[in-house]
């Protein structure tokens, strides 16, 4: 593309967005993460639109499965990295921009907070929760704007992330994948996707590392009924051994669909209110063949009309895949030795679909395609090009407003399936941080001391108790407690423990150069983020003479926040909207908000303020709730 | 590092402190390093008095989740523990520890460690766990309550 080109394309942006604001846009420093559905068209979208320097960062390289969306790649790039080939792509549409593509994994320490330091705006283009949460807090922590987005089918949402000003990303709980209980999985399934789950984890136990707590099946037990203890009462499967002595595939078979399947059915307890589950013997079932088991006819001309995976195989077809898949998985587990569960490799995919489809049916409940089955099994959302795009632009809507300082006029907006009083996007304002965030709370300090000269005794004493006024101080790092104070309830090994630990050195006990200690108190409500930062020049304690002005000098606190102080309420609605209770600016549409996000469980944030503010409650304040104790004595079904 | 879960967690830790029912305990697991991992949690489980599980402090451990208490924590006695809606790795099979029953957040350390003791001496026959309890409990509760007696003997109170 020529200069002219170029500048007859500049013009009509010129003129709509006026000149000040374009080349504040073409200064801007921005960061897309994850170059996936949404990534493609975000980044096509910033090239076209005036962004002038780009970083790109993918850890991803591109599968087949990707090309129908992510149209930057095409069928020749599979297999390369997704950030460097979607950079190749893009300057083809504009060559006058800087890309830089990164080929890694964004969470790693090469990203850290120096790296997000250098741009004006980080866009999230993401497809996991972790690596969501990650870039939330590390955006927070060097205070640079964030957007966030995601999409799932036809619903999508586009929202800003503003240390101090928004909500966080983690201001409210979000909704996560089910999980199920080990006795419905192990003992009482009732649906396909409880036996999909058990055929997962059964594939783990035959071919994965060794893990305690899969709960599947015990390969060598052969025990039907009785107290192991109390042989007059045991029957056991003697045929187990037959089978081992055939072959694996025959043993494993005989072993879960049969030994495994017997015990349960001898529960007749379990089974009052519903017919227990048939244990398969694998020679009946081989002699059987097709024609008692068919559950669909391979031979009518309707199946010619269906793609080869959305067919159901019939019982004696599970059966016959199943057996194969185990004798190639087994071979490969010898070879590369243990494996991992892949919903895009063949072999695994066949092997949970026959497994659980024979599964099923000795509990009588429905079979499923291989199609459903890997939909189901890899938690597939389906990704629809569309929803991306619309996604996508919306992202440099908000762009445009957060690099043009108009941080107040920025939404969240959502896409649905379908219009709520004619529209299919909705937008509100952005919610206010909640107060007791973990992750942004306002109260961040930073402590500067010489680690290595300071002990946990003197941090506690001297600098929590005395300058930061806690009383009885809790310090924890990550996930683990460091240090409690107070005495009550502590055993006397307890503290013992905690005053071997009040000699240690800071550094010599995780709270060196750069970590982040979070300290609460025992009596108080009361906490406070501390970044440690060390400091060779800072003296040691009572060095010199003990007047007070060289107290101060052995510690400095900057930006130290006072106990109680009240959390800035500064309201972010504009005039237009001065409710600062309601942050939908269309109260109407409340409820389909709701109505949609308990649809959508994979769905990042759609949670109203108000149903999100209750849930928030219920989840910081543990309670004594009198209906736990009436449902204590009912157990899982 | 999480979030909602540590900040309830140490709320938890510091509701327990304050105050817990008698004879029971309940502690985040220590480091090597000196320092206790707020997601997993050692407890003690005493046998209520007047059943044939008095006597015996049963150990727990309760592991949490980056999603605690949106989800259920995992609890688990020591592998083999006989009980009839316990697995045989160790697994309580209640209720309120499952996220598709009646698992709420609301739910604290000390209405789950309530929860099982009071499942201990009433277990539930409709979700047997494991084959040799769940035979004795059903067809000959005399062996059954001399073998739930001495495992109470297995497992003194800590001293």
């Amino acid at each position: 593309m020529n200069i002219d080109q170029e500048n007859e394309r500049n013009q009509s942006y010129i003129e709509t967005l006026g000149k000040e604001l374009f080349e504040k846009i073409q200064n801007s420093k921005v960061l897309v993460v994850g170059a996936g559905g949404i990534g493609c068209e975000l980044l096509k979208n910033l090239v076209l639109s005036g962004f002038k320097n780009i970083e790109i960062i993918d850890l991803d390289t591109i599968d087949l499965s990707n090309l129908n969306r992510q149209f930057l790649f095409r069928k020749q790039h599979i297999g390369m990295s997704k950030a460097k080939i979607a950079r190749e792509t893009v300057l083809k549409y504009n060559p006058n921009v800087n890309i830089i593509a990164h080929h890694g994994d964004i969470k790693t320490t090469d990203f850290g907070p120096q790296f997000f330091k250098r741009f004006d705006l980080v866009m999230n283009a993401l497809d996991n929760l972790s690596a969501r949460r990650h870039v939330n807090r590390v955006c927070l922590s060097v205070d640079v704007p964030l957007i966030e987005s995601g999409t799932a089918g036809y619903l999508g949402q586009v929202t800003v992330i503003k240390k101090g000003e928004t909500e966080c990303f983690e201001c409210q709980p979000t909704a996560t994948p089910k999980e199920y209980a080990v006795c419905t999985i192990r003992s009482n399934p009732s649906a396909p996707i409880h036996c999909i789950v058990w055929a997962k984890m059964l594939f783990g136990r035959l071919f994965g590392v060794a893990d305690e707590s899969n709960a599947v099946t015990d390969m060598d037990d052969n025990l039907v009924q009785g107290d192991p203890e109390k042989p007059e009462t045991v029957v056991r499967d003697t045929q187990l051994a037959t089978e081992k002595a055939k072959g694996y595939k025959q043993w494993v078979f005989h072993k879960i669909f049969y030994t495994d399947i017997d015990k349960l059915s001898r529960m007749k307890e379990m089974w009052k209110d519903k017919s227990p589950p048939k244990p398969l013997l694998l020679d009946s079932q081989l002699n059987n063949g097709d024609n008692s088991n068919n559950t669909t006819t391979t031979t009518n001309g309707e199946s010619n009309h269906q793609l080869k995976d959305q067919k159901l195989w019939s019982l004696h077809e599970n059966i016959t895949m199943f057996l194969e898949c185990l004798d190639r998985l087994k071979e490969r587990n010898e070879k590369d030795g243990s494996l991992t569960w892949d919903k895009d490799d063949e072999w695994s995919m066949n092997f949970v679909t026959a497994a659980s489809n024979i599964r099923s049916s000795i509990f009588g409940i429905p079979m499923k395609s291989k199609f459903d089955v890997k939909s189901m099994a890899g938690n597939i959302i389906p990704a629809i090009a569309t929803t991306n795009a619309v996604i996508g632009g919306l992202i440099v809507m908000e762009a445009i407003k957060v690099i043009d300082g108009r941080l107040k006029q920025c939404n969240s907006t959502y896409l649905f399936k379908l219009p709520s009083r004619k529209r299919l996007l909705l937008t509100s304002t952005l919610d206010k941080p909640n107060p007791n965030c973990y992750v942004c709370s306002p109260q961040n300090i930073s402590l500067k001391v010489n680690t290595q000269k300071t002990t946990v005794l003197q941090l506690v004493n001297d600098i929590l108790k005395k300058n930061l006024s806690f009383s009885q101080p809790i310090l924890t790092v990550g996930n683990d407690i460091l240090y409690e104070g107070g005495d009550e309830d502590l055993s006397t090994e307890e503290i013992e423990m905690r005053k071997n630990n009040e000699k240690k050195v800071m550094a010599d006990y995780r709270l060196s150069d750069q970590v982040l200690l979070k300290v609460e108190d025992y009596i108080q409500d009361f906490q406070v983020s501390i970044l440690i930062c060390h400091s060779d020049e800072m003296k040691e304690q009572g060095s010199g003479s003990i007047k007070k002005e060289e107290e101060d000098k052995w510690f400095q606190i900057i930006g130290k926040a006072e106990p109680s102080a009240p959390v800035q309420t500064q309201p972010v609605q504009s005039i237009a909207n001065p409710s600062a209770t309601s942050t939908i600016m269309d109260t109407d549409d409340i409820e389909i908000v709701e109505q949609i996000s308990t649809d959508a469980s994979t769905y990042s944030k759609t949670t109203t303020s108000v149903s999100a503010s209750k849930k928030r409650k219920e989840m910081d304040q543990p309670s004594e709730d009198i209906e736990v104790s009436k449902k204590l004595k009912q157990h899982n079904e | 590092m999480s979030g909602i879960a540590l900040g309830r967690l140490v709320e938890e830790r510091k509701s327990w402190r304050k105050d817990h029912p008698f004879a029971f305990f309940a502690r985040p697991a220590n480091n090597a390093d000196g320092t206790a991992n707020l997601f997993v949690w050692n407890c003690g489980i005493p046998g209520k008095a007047g059943t044939i599980w008095e006597g015996g402090v049963y150990p727990l451990t309760i592991e949490f989740s980056e999603d605690y208490p949106s989800k259920p924590p995992k609890c688990r006695f020591p592998k083999d523990f006989f009980h009839p809606n316990v697995y045989p790795t160790g697994t309580v099979c209640l209720s309120i520890l499952n996220e598709d029953g009646d698992w709420k957040p609301s739910i604290t350390v000390k209405a789950i460690l309530l929860g099982i003791q009071d499942l201990l001496d009433t277990p539930n026959p409709k979700s047997p766990a494991q084959q040799p309890a769940i035979t004795l409990f059903l067809h000959n509760i005399e062996d059954y309550k001399k073998r739930i007696k001495q495992q109470a003997r297995e497992y003194p109170p800590p001293a």
